[in-house]
């Protein structure tokens, strides 16, 4: 169910009586929830985050005064997940081929433009660093990894540079196709 | 990485769903993740690893079951997952071109490292031993080119009438050239000469061991002759010897260009030489 604007204000209203600063904490908050909704494989986070703003909303008398507006969102966010399971228990068939996923789509060759562009945005280390890590097949490239890994100071320094990476990455690309597209 | 975070492993099983029937560890990592950005990053890195996995195939049946019943359900994540595959796909296009001339060339040769290196000390070592060869071949040369005048200087005084020598050798300073005004050098070749032996002075010798084009050409600038030469370096200083094929040289002007194969820039040496045959 969609967040109509008058429940959408008095949710601002709660969260922060200085406008901006509602603004900052209703972001914070819609990030960390949808997050949370993500975590838990919801099939529309979105919507599972307005359901909890409308029960905040609904119950905003009785927290009039809470120190801690994230935490009761959050809270107010486990038990629709928890209503959310329960509707949505199904048990989705495999097959037990290699996953086969559908032809990359057409039309991307703008991303691909930009996904170049990009890629010679980066810096020369984590050019280097994210070409690498995608260089090679099976055996080889499990040793280039391990390769990336001791140089950068071990798996989990290598796993967040490399998410860093692609985080730009992506973000730079969705711009540059929203700025081709315009 | 703070203590704290929780292993790898489990952010896995938690991303998986397999911690969602044990609510007190589900909750004490859904509320670490709440309040700790850097625990919420490296759970995205985790989502990014199971993402890559998925799309190597190489996960077991019972978390592709897991990733596709439930990790793919939210629509984020199937665009992570998207974008994994166009990323993959423009870097396995790559991997044969390079990303950057010089960086992404060097960088996807770091694996060979060791094997260049040890190429590199072969080839410095063949080139050592090829010098010594060299050096050796040119001063067998001179033995040799002494026995022959030895020889002829027998031959003339055993001889009642003296004959012409077969050997001719000269010598040739570098920047003697007519552009210089300086004397140009004029050989005599005989009828009767079966070798040349030239010698070229150089004044100024690169570090030993540095290899020279020289390159004989006629007055009209063609090429007549061409060798890749080692100066011999004495406490004298440095010389080229070598043979000339006799064929080459006939009546008139000629030219000796001498330039460092190590230094391509630096600017050739020459020097001018007449040749007139006949007794």
């Amino acid at each position: 169910m969609p967040l109509t604007p008058e429940s959408f204000g008095r949710f601002l209203l709660w969260l922060s009586s200085e406008e901006q600063q509602a603004a900052r904490e209703y972001l914070t908050v819609r990030k960390r929830l949808v997050r949370f909704f993500v975590h838990k494989g919801c099939v529309d986070p979105d919507a599972l985050f307005d359901e909890t703003v409308d029960i905040v909303v609904g119950k905003i008398e009785e927290c009039a005064d809470c120190s801690n507006p994230l935490g009761y969102c959050y809270g107010v966010a486990r038990n629709v997940w928890r209503k959310y399971m329960r509707e949505h228990k199904v048990t989705i068939p495999i097959d037990i081929d290699p996953p086969s996923l559908p032809p990359a789509d057409q039309g991307k060759e703008q991303e691909l433009k930009c996904l170049e562009l990009c890629v010679g945005m980066l810096s020369a280390a984590d050019r280097d660093i994210v070409s690498r890590y995608h260089q090679d097949q099976g055996r080889n490239k499990i040793d280039m990894r391990q390769t990336l890994a001791s140089e950068l100071g071990g798996p989990n320094a290598l796993r967040i540079r490399v998410h860093r990476i692609r985080k730009s990455l992506r973000g730079c690309v969705v711009n540059c196709v929203k700025r081709s597209s315009n | 990485m703070n203590k704290s975070l929780p292993e790898t492993n489990v952010i896995r099983e938690y991303l998986l769903g397999r911690l969602d029937e044990q609510s007190e560890l589900e909750a004490e990592i859904s509320e670490h993740i709440l309040s700790n950005d850097d625990l919420a990053e490296l759970v995205e890195s985790v989502e990014d690893e199971i993402i890559e996995e998925y799309l190597d195939g190489t996960l077991n049946i019972a978390d592709r079951k897991s990733v596709e019943g439930y990790f793919l359900q939210p629509p984020e994540r199937k665009e992570k997952l998207r974008f994994s595959r166009v990323l993959r796909g423009y870097f396995e296009t790559k991997q044969s071109d390079s990303i950057d001339p010089v960086v992404g060339h060097w960088a996807s040769l770091r694996p060979y490292y060791p094997a260049i290196a040890l190429m590199l000390v072969i080839i410095v070592g063949l080139a050592y031993i090829s010098r010594i060869r060299q050096k050796e071949a040119m001063l067998e040369a001179q033995l040799r080119q002494e026995r022959a005048h030895s020889e002829e200087l027998m031959q003339s005084a055993l001889l009642p009438v003296p004959s012409q020598p077969a050997v001719t050798v000269f010598t040739l300073v570098l920047g003697q050239t007519r552009a210089s005004g300086t004397p140009i050098p004029h050989i005599q070749i005989a009828p009767s000469t079966k070798r040349i032996i030239v010698e070229i002075v150089l004044n100024n010798p690169a570090a030993p061991g540095s290899p020279y084009d020289v390159r004989l050409e006629s007055n009209a600038g063609t090429l007549i002759w061409s060798a890749q030469l080692l100066p011999i370096v004495s406490e004298g200083g440095a010389r080229f010897v070598f043979d000339v094929p006799k064929e080459h040289l006939k009546l008139g002007m000629y030219t000796f260009t001498v330039s460092a194969t190590h230094s391509p820039a630096a600017n050739p040496e020459k020097c001018d030489f007449q040749v007139n045959v006949g007794d």
